[in-house]
């Protein structure tokens, strides 16, 4: 807005009552202030005990928007199979759960499990742009399935060389067949190769693969040098490790797919790491009441009850607060989300103070 | 054609205010103020006044009914007393500051504690510097004519007036008061038109914040303001007379054409200051009696030129503020200070807390002064030492 300051000379320049002449907008109080509200970098221990590093309050806030697939969505950017995971994992992220110190943790791989089995059918994994490079993915254990998934995704042709008839073929017992099927049609569907009862070596692939992923004992001519991204002394091959998490093997086999991707694209392989954790401490539990978890979901009303449960630690889910208390409507809300007006924030911190989540943070004015 | 009521002092106030069509009453009940807002309250029951009455909790929320009513452009009544007056302070500078031109019945009451339903002007003197006008009367007809004046006034300077009548000796006490022809009191005094008027659709802060760079204007337009309505008062009451045959000053001189001592009075006192006065010129005094109407503004010019070349002045305060004089008495020698030669001024407190006022009491008074030659500062009459 255009304001421009009213110039008082004589009295003459003035009412006879106190009436407003303009807006007060012209008086920029944010310039008052020393320290400034900010929408701060931070995350939930949820998300951090995750191996896969799912962003779970930001699928919780989508699912309690009533947008459960957006939520899935969500999922299916840091964990292509959350109707494995949903069923199998140890659930780390539950074990962090800042509810834990308030009443009961929130179910999350529940939650996980049903919003995986409510897009399994039509998963699709999206190409992002077509590349010419060829990797060979020898085995099907699902973390070398993660791998295989995320560097379609990522425009590589992929084949798959299975031993016997199927992927995932370390989960098969304790995974409902059906939803393997359709796992295994997502892969179909983007046009993953699968050859079937082959078990090529390593050096008949290298003649028509760029790179090669596989498990340790299956290649038993390399050696890993770097672990962490599945580097072998050959720079063709790249080994993915198991573990007994099946969501730490996904993760292995993602890093995998992701450091191949960055070599292939030419850039620097950058690791991810979470921001700073919101501690129990800070959650205001005066904006909660106490309820019991739902611990099975069925329907999406059990999976939106079991959401709202949520602290959403360090995730903005659009609760209001900071616009509801700020003193000088210094809060914008647009599109859900707050936006500090900072010529006219006094710095005063309710907003801050009154954050539920450890969301906002005051930092110094420079 | 006029028509002549027996009124007390109470319901004079409450067809003032009928006559000049206000617009809306809020008003809570205290004694002795009650029946003004009670006859008013029957009025618009009636049909025969058309303005709101708003009830409210306090008095507080009386005057801050009246102050948004009058910003909306209304021409807004309300009555109190004493702790009400009190109560209402904070918006009583708010009615002032934001120039609302709102007219208050004030029926003077002592101040508690102890508790006292009696006259006196400490609860009406306490408000002096809020930035309202005050015109305090003598009579009940007095009151009558003072609210329209009041509106006539307030509405051309756009400052707040209150009439100030005593307890019971007036507010109680019934006397003829002659009630104007409406449409005569209507051509005396034309509808309200407001300085600004709160609009809905229309934006604008009313008393927001002024910054120092501003602050100090809007005071020295308010003191204009007062100035003004010096002028205004006399230029009115003038007016008045000639329509409605009552001639109103900013004050009443009685008997003063050659006397040497003066009695200085304000409110109902004054009528029994005049029978003294009376009875002392019979006996050969040269004394006179000077009645203070409207105390804000201050008549300052009008006093020094009634008072200078007196020999004596007695002050009569039913007043007083504690740690200093009687404040009708401060401020007359606070007026006269300006004069190269002074008459000598003794400031009296009496009647407190409603206790009579005699014609005995002046007559000694006038002696008192008379034979005084000390320069005591407080002269208390009839306390009980």
């Amino acid at each position: 807005m255009d304001v421009k300051p009213i110039k008082v000379n004589s009295i003459n320049d003035l009412p006879e009552a106190p009436v407003s002449q303009g807006i007060t907008l012209v008086r920029k109080t944010g310039s008052w202030k020393n320290v400034r509200p900010v929408v701060g970098e931070r995350s939930a221990p949820c998300e951090n005990a995750c191996p896969l590093k799912i962003r779970i309050p930001k699928f919780i806030d989508y699912l309690t928007k009533k947008e459960p697939e957006k939520a899935a969505l969500e999922i299916l950017k840091w964990n292509p199979f959350p109707s494995i995971t949903g069923r199998l994992c140890p659930a780390k992220c539950e074990t962090g759960c800042n509810r834990n110190k308030y009443d009961e943790k929130i179910s999350i791989r529940e939650l996980e499990r049903f919003l995986g089995d409510l897009v399994l059918e039509k998963k699709k994994i999206e190409v992002k742009s077509q590349k010419k490079t060829k990797v060979a993915i020898l085995g099907t254990s699902t973390s070398l399935m993660g791998t295989a998934y995320r560097l379609r995704e990522n425009g590589f042709e992929v084949t798959i060389f299975a031993k016997g008839q199927s992927l995932f073929s370390d989960v098969k017992e304790s995974i409902p067949g059906e939803i393997l099927q359709k796992e295994e049609q997502a892969f179909i569907n983007a046009k993953i190769e699968l050859i079937a009862d082959k078990a090529p070596s390593i050096s008949e692939l290298k003649a028509s693969f760029n790179y090669i992923v596989t498990y340790a004992e299956d290649a038993p001519e390399v050696n890993v040098v770097d672990p962490k991204v599945g580097k072998t002394d050959d720079e063709k091959v790249f080994i993915v490790a198991e573990d007994q998490d099946i969501s730490r093997s996904i993760k292995n086999g993602l890093t995998v797919a992701n450091f191949i991707t960055s070599l292939d694209e030419g850039k620097e392989f950058q690791e991810e790491k979470l921001p700073r954790v919101v501690s129990f401490k800070e959650i205001i539990t005066d904006y909660f009441n106490h309820e019991a978890a739902v611990k099975e979901i069925k329907t999406i009303e059990d999976a939106i009850k079991e959401g709202l449960r949520c602290f959403s630690c360090g995730t903005c889910n659009s609760c209001g607060n900071c616009y509801v208390f700020c003193p000088d409507n210094a809060v914008k809300w647009i599109d859900n989300f707050p936006f500090f007006d900072y010529d006219y924030c006094k710095g005063c911190g309710v907003c801050v103070n009154e954050c539920p989540r450890g969301v906002l943070e005051l930092i110094p004015e420079k | 054609m006029s028509i002549k009521k027996v009124l007390t002092g109470n319901h004079a106030i409450s067809y003032g205010a009928m006559v000049s069509r206000v617009q809306v009453i809020s008003a809570y009940p205290i004694t002795p103020q009650t029946q003004v807002v009670e006859l008013l309250s029957e009025m618009v029951a009636d049909g025969i006044l058309d303005a709101i009455f708003v009830n409210v909790e306090s008095e507080h929320s009386a005057m801050s009914a009246c102050v948004s009513a009058s910003a909306a452009g209304a021409r807004a009544f309300t009555a109190t007393s004493a702790q009400g007056l009190a109560l209402m302070h904070e918006m009583l500078h708010w009615a002032a500051g934001a120039r609302l031109p709102i007219v208050l019945a004030e029926i003077n009451r002592a101040m508690a504690p102890p508790w006292s339903i009696w006259t006196d002007q400490n609860d009406s003197l306490s408000q002096r510097d809020t930035g309202w006008m005050q015109i305090y009367v003598e009579s009940n007809q007095e009151a009558f004519d003072s609210v329209i004046l009041a509106y006539k006034v307030a509405e051309q300077v756009y400052l707040p007036c209150m009439v100030v009548l005593d307890a019971f000796v007036l507010s109680h006490t019934s006397e003829p008061v002659e009630i104007y022809d409406q449409e005569k009191v209507d051509e005396f005094l034309p509808p309200y038109k407001p300085m600004v008027a709160i609009e809905p659709g229309k934006a604008f802060g009313y008393g927001a914040l002024a910054a120092p760079d501003t602050y100090m204007e809007f005071r020295y337009k308010m003191q204009k303001a007062m100035e003004k309505a010096v002028t205004l008062f006399e230029k009115e009451g003038k007016l008045f007379g000639e329509m409605f045959g009552r001639t109103y000053g900013l004050v009443e001189e009685y008997m003063m054409d050659d006397a040497d001592y003066v009695i200085v009075t304000v409110g109902a006192t004054t009528s029994t200051a005049r029978v003294a006065i009376q009875e002392l010129r019979k006996q050969g005094e040269k004394v006179g009696l000077l009645k203070l109407r409207v105390i804000r503004p201050f008549p300052f010019d009008k006093v020094r030129e009634v008072l200078k070349g007196r020999k004596k002045v007695a002050v009569l305060d039913r007043n007083i503020s504690f740690g200093h004089h009687g404040i009708f008495y401060q401020e007359i020698k606070s007026a006269l200070y300006r004069l190269k030669e002074r008459p000598q001024v003794y400031g009296y407190i009496a009647g407190l807390g409603g206790r009579d006022i005699t014609v005995k009491d002046f007559i000694d008074i006038y002696h008192d002064m008379k034979n005084r030659e000390d320069m005591i500062e407080i002269i208390w009459k009839g306390v009980k030492l």
